[in-house]
């Protein structure tokens, strides 16, 4: 076939290389995946025995939760940070609106490896936050900030809360500023204005920077690694231990599983939200 | 300041393909019909239209002009239907194969080419030509619409007229076979818009193209086409010279949608000297019609404005009250009401020393001559 | 707040009315500026401190470093592993961006000119990637390539590279295109051009900031992978990313600070590169 053919406006064979490509190296190894996760002892026949070993054991199921309320935690937090943040943005005077979005973009360009080691320098023994601590006299003895859960909490939370901050600017950026306006003009204070007339109008963004963060965050497998080091373990740092540490795939193929099913069942449900939030905005 | 007539006199009235211009070219649409899905957005459109003939599509809102030019274009497939060119099917042609120019609403002007690589584009694009060929062919257009000195500009630094200058030059360039433009000028300030209307009627009769012009503004297809094509939603109503469609319009449609008419529900009456007698609201009028109407018909008389005058009382007349004077330039319009619910229009030329009417007169009005209206069966 | 609005504002009432007036007014902005500030000093932190940290003259990991010096940048020098894992991470990120760009600019192509069901499931399949897990994703194709018999190695850690980071070229490609719709195209079209010739002349150059921001994003993203990159390179290969998460998880190497402080001032600068070729920041804030 010419190129020109192929470059034909209205033809849709320009996505055929791609979609391909994505089905033999993407859905493929997913269905892949997923059958493996229902492979018996020895490799032979269907069965549920990986997902029982799983939920047989309840250290799994508390990574599982833990999984789940570190995404649920993260999501929330870095939803009553980020939206000041996104609001300051919009609101910010063309210089600084520069800096602002250095300043938001650069750690979403940065590797989550550098910005994950910058915490542990924080929060380390000799760390930034025990040294001022100890030099205040606040605290006697170093406190234990690294493999704890809220260790993970923070640093997950300042890795993915970029992706909350731009869909809610966004959203912000849409909303007419003669709303506010007329809300004022009408007698509303601000504080009245802002959650009867901004909250309410950036629903979806903040809906769409949930979604991602969330997806992001029980996805995340750098930061929980480091920071919650081998005692404080997640779902992505259980498929890896058994996945390439214990070449226990089937089991690590039944993790991630469910771990596919609680992204895919939050994302729809989300979706769904951020579909019926985006009723009243045209 | 020109008025529209002034346009009307500068093009020549009789294009160079009466002479058989071997340049120009013939389109014709036979039986078109184009369907979105179950919507219908034109059905069986049947046009010829003559080499070197300056038509404009005119119509409301969505009733499908676009949609038949890009049918013409070759961008839309129609559905049922054939669209020749010289009597030839160009089906199966590609847009860039039919020699169709096109002048976009707005512009399509290549943003990131100046104005001379814009117009060289098409001449390139075919790469038959060397590069001096091109040159002189691109300073030739230039010239034409008198833009040699900003050759080196971008699209953005040029304004609305400028950029539509350049728009016709690239379209030109490629000596398009039909020149398709859509609503050319609905971008340009009323007082540039007439100057580009002349521009563009010259440049185009010079070299005898064929040019189709979409268009919902009534008084730029009247001035500058040899025919105007009146759609109203997917059917032509009338294909016609600018004239006829005002004094004779084929349809209730054509009749509101050119010009402004008075349309009044009647009813026949019966036979006079040499048409009917009809009863209107406010009392009787004897007309001539070409349809032949029946005694106890109900009809639509539709009549312009000015073929209504003030009478001394006679029979039959309408009477009525001017209850509005509005007076425009060298017209006084008058808004006469007839019957509670039917008022009509008229208008008459202000001359100094004759008293207008005003408001609360009594007046008596008939055509002023019987054929000077037209009959529509509901 | 209600009495202003339910009163009729006499002279008097609004005296004493303006006191809760200004009260609302600023603990809102109190309220707002002080946690966008503390929001924005989190994001900003690590990077901050890893920065300070990587001119520190200390021999172990500490902050605040007592002196500073250039040793560990130095250090980085007589450090061979690392560059072969650099210019590893380096060579897989370019390659995987090239064909992103390849695969993704054409399939937008085809998805901005027909209208259908197909157009709305490829978006759907082509950004899904970006919300599942990478582990997951890694330890699928690990035992697909298993299954079908291909040993690891660049092409199966290019592979995957590519599913993870084709999703940023189409999105900012599309939105491009949608941007630019069909009329120049069309008009290139009209003026008996070829579809080759339209799009190198006049779709391509247009669409170029798009193109350029997404294949910087593929670009860092594939550079600075772990999750899919652990489950698909080979134990030969050593990548940058992957090094440093091993240095920094096993004995915190200070190395790992400067080999970060490098990261970041080649990130910031690319940025600012960015920037004046396609206004990345519109890309990444301002839709
Ligand atoms: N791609 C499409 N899909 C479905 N319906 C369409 C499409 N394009 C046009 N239509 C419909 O076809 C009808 C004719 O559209 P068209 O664009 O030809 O109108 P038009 O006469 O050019 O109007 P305007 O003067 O507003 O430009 C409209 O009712 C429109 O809604
Ligand atoms: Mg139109």
């Amino acid at each position: 076939m010419k190129i020109s053919q192929l470059l034909q406006p209205k033809s849709g064979q320009l996505a055929l290389p791609l979609a391909i490509f994505l089905q033999l190296f993407y859905v493929i190894p997913l269905l892949v995946l997923i059958a493996t996760s229902f492979q018996g002892e020895g490799g032979a026949g269907l069965s549920l025995k990986n997902y029982t070993e799983f939920f047989n054991n309840s250290v799994n199921v508390k990574v599982l939760i833990d999984t789940f309320l570190m995404g649920i935690q993260v999501t929330i937090v870095s939803l009553i940070v980020g939206y000041p943040v996104a609001y300051l943005y919009i609101k910010a005077p063309g210089f600084w609106k520069g800096i602002l979005t250095f300043l938001i973009t650069l750690p979403l360009l940065t590797s989550a490896v550098v910005r994950t080691f910058g915490w542990v320098v924080i929060m380390g023994r000799q760390g930034l936050i025990n040294t001022a601590l100890l030099q205040l006299g606040m605290i006697e003895e170093p406190i234990r900030l690294l493999f704890t859960h809220n260790g993970v909490l923070i640093a997950l939370t300042q890795v993915w809360m970029p992706m909350m901050v731009l869909p809610i600017v966004a959203s912000l950026s849409q909303i007419d500023p003669r709303l506010a306006a007329a809300s004022q003009s009408l007698g509303g204070g601000v504080w009245r204005t802002f959650w009867q007339i901004t909250f309410p109008l950036t629903l979806p963004g903040m809906i769409s920077g949930a979604l991602l963060v969330f997806a992001l965050t029980v996805s995340s497998f750098v930061t929980p690694s480091i920071i919650g080091g081998g005692q404080l373990i997640y779902l992505p740092t259980l498929i890896y231990q058994q996945g390439i540490i214990l070449l226990n795939q089937p089991f690590a193929a039944a993790v991630s599983t469910l771990l596919l099913i609680m992204v895919v069942v939050m994302v729809l449900i989300l979706t769904a939200l951020g579909r019926r939030s985006r009723r009243y905005i045209h | 300041m020109k008025s529209v007539q002034t346009a009307t006199t500068n093009v020549p009235v009789n294009p160079q393909s009466e002479l058989g211009s071997h340049s120009s070219h013939s389109l014709s649409l036979s039986q078109v019909m184009h369907q979105f899905g179950s919507f219908v957005a034109l059905k069986d459109i049947n046009l010829d239209i003559r080499p070197g003939e300056f038509v404009s599509l005119l119509g409301p809102s969505g009733c499908g002009k676009t949609t038949l030019l890009r049918i013409i274009s070759g961008f839309l497939t129609p559905t049922a239907g054939q669209v020749l060119i010289d009597g030839q099917s160009v089906r199966g042609l590609s847009p860039s194969q039919r020699g169709t120019g096109i002048v976009f609403q707005n512009y399509a002007l290549f943003p990131h080419m100046s104005v001379w690589d814009n117009v060289a584009y098409g001449l390139r694009a075919a790469g038959k030509r060397s590069r001096n060929q091109v040159a002189s062919r691109v300073g030739e257009m230039l010239n034409m619409v008198q833009m040699n000195h900003l050759a080196k500009r971008f699209p953005s630094e040029l304004s609305g007229g400028q950029q539509q200058r350049v728009a016709l030059a690239r379209a030109l360039a490629v000596k398009p076979r039909i020149m398709l433009l859509d609503e050319p000028f609905s971008a340009l300030d009323k007082s540039l818009r007439l100057d580009m209307q002349i521009e563009i009627r010259r440049i185009l009769s010079e070299q005898g193209i064929t040019a189709i012009m979409v268009t919902h503004d009534q008084e730029e297809a009247m001035s500058m086409s040899d025919r105007i094509a009146v759609l109203s939603s997917g059917t032509i109503h009338q294909f016609d010279t600018p004239t006829n469609l005002y004094d004779r319009p084929a349809t209730h449609f054509v009749s509101s949608f050119v010009g402004t008419c008075n349309h009044l529900p009647a009813e026949v009456l019966g036979h006079a000297e040499q048409g009917y007698q009809l009863s209107v609201p406010g009392g009787e009028l004897a007309i001539t019609s070409p349809l032949p109407l029946s005694p106890g018909k109900k009809i639509t008389l539709a009549v312009r404005p000015e073929n209504l005058q003030v009478q001394p009382q006679s029979n039959p007349s309408l009477t009525g009250t001017v209850t509005m004077c509005l007076p425009l330039g060298s017209l006084m319009t008058y808004d006469v009401c007839l019957t509670q619910d039917c008022h009509v229009k008229i208008t008459q030329t202000r001359t100094m020393g004759i008293k207008p009417l005003k408001s609360g007169d009594r007046v008596h009005l008939n055509l002023v001559s019987p054929q000077a209206c037209m009959v529509f069966s509901d | 707040m209600s009495s202003t609005l339910v009163k009729p504002p006499s002279p008097i009432q609004q005296k004493s009315g303006n006191l809760p007036r200004q009260l609302d007014k600023i603990s809102f902005q109190v309220v707002m500026q002080l946690i966008a500030w503390l929001g924005l000093l989190l994001l900003t932190a690590p990077s901050i401190i890893i920065l300070i940290t990587s001119f520190s003259n200390a021999p172990t990991l500490e902050f605040p470093p007592p002196g500073f010096s250039l040793q560990w940048y130095s250090s980085l020098f007589s450090f061979p592993e690392l560059r072969a894992a650099a210019l590893n991470s380096f060579q897989v990120a370019l390659i995987t961006t090239l064909v992103c760009v390849v695969l993704g600019v054409s399939a937008c192509l085809a998805m901005m000119n027909s209208k259908g069901r197909w157009v709305t499931a490829m978006d759907a399949l082509v950004m899904s990637p970006l919300a599942l897990p990478g582990v997951a994703l890694g330890l699928g194709m690990m035992s697909f390539f298993a299954m079908v018999g291909v040993r690891l190695s660049l092409f199966t850690l290019i592979v995957s590279h590519i599913v993870i980071c084709t999703p940023y070229v189409v999105r900012n490609v599309l939105a491009n295109l949608t941007q630019l719709g069909s009329s120049l195209q069309e008009a290139s079209t009209a003026l008996g051009a070829s579809p080759s010739y339209t799009f190198f002349k006049v779709t391509l150059p247009l669409i170029r900031p798009g193109v350029l921001i997404g294949a910087f994003m593929a670009f860092i993203t594939s550079f600075d992978n772990v999750a899919v990159t652990l489950f698909l390179s080979d134990a030969r290969t050593d990548m940058l990313p992957i090094r440093m998460w091993s240095m920094i998880q096993n004995d915190l190497d200070v190395r790992a600070a400067a080999i970060s402080g490098v990261l970041i001032f080649v990130t910031a600068l690319l940025m600012i590169v960015m920037e004046r070729f396609s206004s990345l920041s519109k890309a990444l804030i301002g839709n």
